[in-house]
């Protein structure tokens, strides 16, 4: 044998040696490679090294970066799997309850009700409160999304807890203001579009009731999307998800009518828990970065197993609806202002 | 009376969606890391970790679960090797039509002199040619066979393990001071 095959040989030998280190041997090849390294000490101080730096190997990638899919691209893979009859909506819509009764003759008092509050919540602007809400401001230049919500499930989830909601958080001190303008648009983020857009005209719709006269039938947003403001009041115990899902945490918000589609929506609210609903927001993240006091526009479906919405407003309050969150647009203190609504009605004289 | 044993029925299509989902779960994470090693840009190995889930979408499931792993990573480098030449592309354009020359030298990144040069095992890889370091990467970072690094790669199983014991071997020499750094190898991938 030649000083070139017995080379090629060792060569081989130790191919052989490393696949049994890591091991990929068949176990008829692996019996007689063990039988080779009793008699072999250099063998074996082959496969130990291999086998060290394996994992030493394994040990230094397992710490590489950690990268994940954008939100938006798991929603994406997510619409490719609803398929294109399924893209518009976002969850399965459920039975609707009747219409119940018209609140419409009550929209002066939710009015004067709220340009009352909103003054107190909001100290920044004059305060006349009862306006439309519109985002002031450069829109996306000073400030960034942040998503802590990485998605590593599915967002659109045909059943609660699938996903996680996504939340973005407005960072710029000062640069939106929250202004009443009827007929306005409202200014959403890029992100908030793609809900926007999939939320019913009816309820994106900038106006007053008092212009419409359509009411607000709270009953029949059921299972339907919807998209609300409000004040963070409470947040509820986290909820462990189980099975790989995330975590939840039930919000108390208490009901602002920037939405400015209609004011008749916080009577029917008042109606079934003092102008308060709920809103259920999923996490993988170890800690919910919204915090009480918080304005919130919430955009999901209201679900429809609540305590029947009887509309009498002789009914005990019962629980207040509750939204599921897919997305929430969250604005910190000092992120917004509540300013005169121009053009607008003076604001009512307070009561002492 | 329906009863276990029976015709296996087709996969509802919930089956179906939550097929994908698992998949998406659990190999999100792990392909993109693949993906930006080749592509070396994140938002790039986004892109095309993305695009394989979404061709996952319309596979027909009961066909694809038992070589899922192997096909996920065969599509994730077959489009993040295209992205990576689309680049190299159109970046040869842009250096062709600029004005000035790199300096000549070491690439950007690499300073002249390097002290401590394999502190850690991966920058001693990082002197690995390209084919090794994806086998290597493979099957100690994404934990594939032999037989699966070769269904995603395309190379023998014998190839694969020869790759392996080569790069394992050079940088156990490399680790222990025998052999310095040399010019940076650049087979390509697909190659």
């Amino acid at each position: 044998m030649s000083v070139n095959e017995r080379a090629m040989n060792t060569e081989m030998d130790e191919l052989k040696l490393t696949a049994y280190a890591l091991g990929e041997l068949e176990i008829d090849e692996r019996a007689a490679v063990e039988a080779h390294l009793e008699r072999d000490p250099a063998g074996r101080a082959h496969v130990e090294e291999v086998r060290a730096t394996a994992r030493l190997l394994s040990a230094e990638l397992a710490e590489e970066e950690d990268v994940a899919l954008t939100p938006l691209q798991q929603m994406a893979i997510e619409r490719r799997l609803q398929g294109d009859g399924d893209a518009g909506r976002l969850l399965p819509r459920r039975r609707n309850w009747g219409l119940w009764a018209s609140v419409a003759a009550s929209t002066l008092i939710v009015c004067t009700v709220m340009a009352a509050v909103i003054p107190n919540v909001f100290p920044v602007g004059r305060g006349t409160g009862g306006g439309t809400a519109q985002r002031g401001g450069s829109p996306d230049a000073s400030r960034g999304p942040i998503l802590f919500a990485p998605l590593a499930g599915n967002p659109l989830a045909a059943e609660p807890g699938g996903g996680v909601t996504l939340i973005e958080v407005e960072k710029a001190p000062d640069s939106a203001a929250l202004q009443g303008a009827p007929g306005s648009d409202y200014r959403a983020t890029d992100l908030e579009k793609t809900f926007l857009e999939q939320t019913p005209e009816e309820e994106r719709a900038i106006g007053s009731p008092l212009e419409n006269q359509t009411g607000y039938d709270l009953n029949a947003r059921r299972g339907k999307r919807i998209a609300w403001f409000g004040i963070v009041r409470d947040i509820g115990k986290v909820q462990r998800g189980e099975g790989g899902r995330p975590d939840s945490y039930e919000l108390l918000l208490e009901h602002k009518h920037f939405d400015g589609f209609t004011d008749l929506h916080i009577l029917a609210l008042s109606l079934n828990g003092a102008g308060e609903f709920r809103a259920r927001v999923w996490t993988r993240e170890k800690a919910l970065s919204v915090k009480p006091l918080m304005l919130m526009r919430v955009y999901g479906t209201m679900r429809d197993d609540n305590a029947p919405l009887t509309g009498r407003p002789t009914t005990q309050p019962t629980d207040p609806p509750t939204v599921e969150v897919e997305y929430a647009r969250v604005f910190p203190w000092k992120t917004f202002t509540v300013r005169e609504r121009p053009g607008g009605e003076p604001p009512p004289a307070r009561s002492p | 009376m329906l009863c276990s044993g029976g015709l296996m029925s087709r996969p509802t299509r919930a089956e179906g969606l939550e097929w994908v989902r698992q998949a998406v779960a659990r190999f999100e994470r792990p392909l993109v890391r693949y993906a930006l090693h080749i592509t070396g840009d994140a938002e790039r190995a986004r892109d095309v970790v993305q695009e394989a889930f979404l061709r996952l979408c319309d596979q027909d499931r009961e066909y694809l679960r038992p070589h899922l792993t192997e096909w996920l990573y065969t599509v994730t480098r077959n489009l993040a090797i295209d992205v990576r030449r689309k680049e190299q592309r159109m970046r040869l354009l842009a250096e062709a039509t600029a004005d000035g020359h790199a300096a000549p030298g070491d690439p950007p990144g690499l300073p002249a002199e390097r002290e401590d040069e394999y502190a850690s095992v991966l920058t001693a890889m990082e002197e690995l040619p390209n084919n090794q370091q994806e086998v290597i990467r493979l099957k100690f970072q994404h934990g594939l066979s032999y037989k699966q690094i070769s269904e995603v790669t395309g190379l023998s199983v014998t190839n694969v393990g020869f790759l392996l014991h080569v790069g394992l071997k050079a940088l156990r020499r490399r680790l222990a001071g025998e052999e310095g750094p040399r010019e940076r190898q650049t087979a390509r991938y697909g190659t």
